[in-house]
């Protein structure tokens, strides 16, 4: 990134100092223009338009507008041959609308968070178990029971996964306890059957089960409509075997 | 007192972006803060939400060696502070103590900053290539999935954009017009991008690499280059630093190299979510 990065620079002040006249420097511009906009282009700004999922590219997320405006800059140029000009321009449109909708309605899955702990208000739940998939520092489903003023009550809400380690520390906490409720949101069953033979053991069974489609905002509707599953709650009332 | 112009093209290029910025992000404002985001903002002011986080201690031993003695959040400023400077944390700070911690409250600073660095794309494209290169790339900024994402997340992501490029456009205006205040306002802005983030000096030496190279042209005095030198060798030693204390070491994180991304690229489009 740094490399691509400084190209952009040699070929930004190059462009600057107008060295139009010299034609070796008229190629190094051009190569550096090239260099910079193709590799951005397919490894970088494609993959963090479509997939919002790369969290780690936050790293190099404030180079993102320069890949942009060099692309601008090739696309501008390639505008002149008419053409390329329909065909880029739509590539381009559908890229951009296509990951401003799935950004806009990916990111509304963070209000599951806030559901499962207004949920487990409203039942009352007590005692639940805290265990969330990480483990360290405030996460979400922590601060909204603070925030909702439930801290007393833990609350168990699992991701998709959980691993060993985390099976671990939920079977020492299921120990010291009669009654519970385990709450998990997921889309995916599988995961949910999982959930369940690792809860029905000779030492706890389920008394009842329930499940509640998580409404995530305004694009419920849309998500939908665009053939996408709905995260559900899965609530699990689960008894200690005497 | 000289008047600002601006031009009835920019006035609409600026007014549309906005717009489109608005009416996507607006929706967003009141979201659920995931974990970063409450990390970031709460980390100089919650020691009394300490106690939930740190009821895992045992679990954190056995992933954070380097953690493992006397871990609370109140101390683990050290831990954060070899990630990123403090400046965002207390920021947060200051405007948790004002404007409250509602969700609207912490995301509207990013979504600023957002609109900032639309705009400011937008001149910096200008400048150095043309009007239209400038609000193609300010308007696929608009778009881009990463930065909507980012613009309503209380995390110094949006903040580092900003001051990059904000940095940037003083920068280039330097070369172009070669007017000392903008040499002191770039002066500024790095000062500033420092305190936001430690890959800001990866770009201040790139930017005293093309002083050195103009320096005659641009009139720039060697006490430039000392300081410059001076604060790049106390990054490389802080960082030297965080590397023998195993400081960068967390193991859950995912791989940030081209093989994992290539990896992410075969899951498209079917996991976008978890």
């Amino acid at each position: 990134m740094y490399i691509l990065f400084f190209l952009f620079l040699i070929g930004a002040v190059l462009i600057l100092t107008n060295f139009k006249k010299n034609r070796t420097i008229l190629w190094l511009i051009r190569l550096c223009l090239i260099l910079s906009l193709l590799l951005p282009f397919f490894l970088y700004f494609l993959i963090s338009l479509l997939n919002i999922k790369l969290g780690t590219e936050r790293n190099f997320f404030y180079l993102l507008p320069i890949y942009l405006l060099i692309a601008s800059y090739g696309l501008n140029k390639m505008f002149a041959r008419k053409i390329y000009c329909s065909i880029i321009s739509v590539i381009l449109l559908f890229l951009l609308l296509y990951s401003g909708i799935y950004a806009i309605i990916y990111w509304r899955i963070v209000n599951e968070q806030r559901f499962v702990v207004k949920y487990a208000e409203k039942m009352n739940f007590n005692p639940v178990i805290l265990c969330t998939k990480h483990i360290i520092g405030i996460w979400p489903s922590e601060y909204y029971a603070i925030k909702y003023g439930i801290q007393k009550k833990t609350i168990l809400v699992t991701g998709d996964c959980m691993s060993e380690k985390q099976k671990t520390l939920l079977l020492e906490e299921m120990e010291k306890v009669r009654m519970f409720a385990l709450l998990q949101t997921t889309k995916n069953s599988m995961l949910v059957n999982e959930n369940r033979l690792f809860l029905n053991t000779n030492k706890f069974s389920i008394l009842k089960e329930e499940a509640h489609e998580i409404k995530a905002g305004p694009f419920q509707a849309f998500r939908r409509a665009l053939g996408f599953k709905p995260h559900t709650l899965y609530v699990f009332f689960i008894k200690k075997n005497p | 007192m000289p008047k600002l112009h601006i031009s009835k093209n920019t006035f609409f290029h600026g007014s549309l972006l906005i717009i489109f910025y608005l009416i996507i992000r607006l929706p967003l404002i009141n979201g659920g803060l995931w974990h970063d985001e409450i990390y970031n903002t709460s980390i100089y002011l919650a020691p009394d939400k300490s106690e939930i986080a740190i009821e895992r201690e045992d679990a954190i031993s056995s992933e954070y060696p380097w953690l493992a003695e006397n871990f609370n959040r109140s101390s683990d400023w050290k831990r954060q502070i070899s990630l990123h400077p403090p400046f965002i944390s207390i920021f947060y700070a200051v405007w948790i103590k004002i404007f409250g911690d509602s969700e609207i409250s912490l995301h509207i600073p990013p979504i600023i900053a957002g609109i900032l660095t639309v705009i400011v794309l937008y001149l910096l494209g200008t400048l150095i290539f043309d009007k239209n290169v400038g609000f193609l790339a300010a308007l696929a900024l608009t778009f881009s999935a990463p930065h909507i994402t980012y613009s309503a997340m209380a995390v110094p992501a949006m903040f580092e954009m900003c001051i990059f490029l904000i940095s940037l456009y003083f920068f280039f205006k330097f070369m172009l017009v070669e007017d000392r205040k903008y040499f002191n306002l770039l002066l500024l802005c790095n000062a500033m991008g420092i305190l936001i983030y430690y890959h800001y000096f990866v770009y201040i030496i790139m930017q005293t690499a093309v002083f050195w190279f103009s320096k005659q042209r641009l009139k720039i005095t060697m006490s430039y280059f000392a300081v410059a030198l001076l604060s790049l060798f106390s990054f490389f030693w802080f960082v030297l630093y965080n590397y023998q204390q195993n400081k960068y070491l967390l193991g859950h994180w995912q791989l940030n190299d081209i093989k994992t991304t290539l990896k992410n690229i075969t899951y498209l489009p079917i996991t976008f979510s978890n």
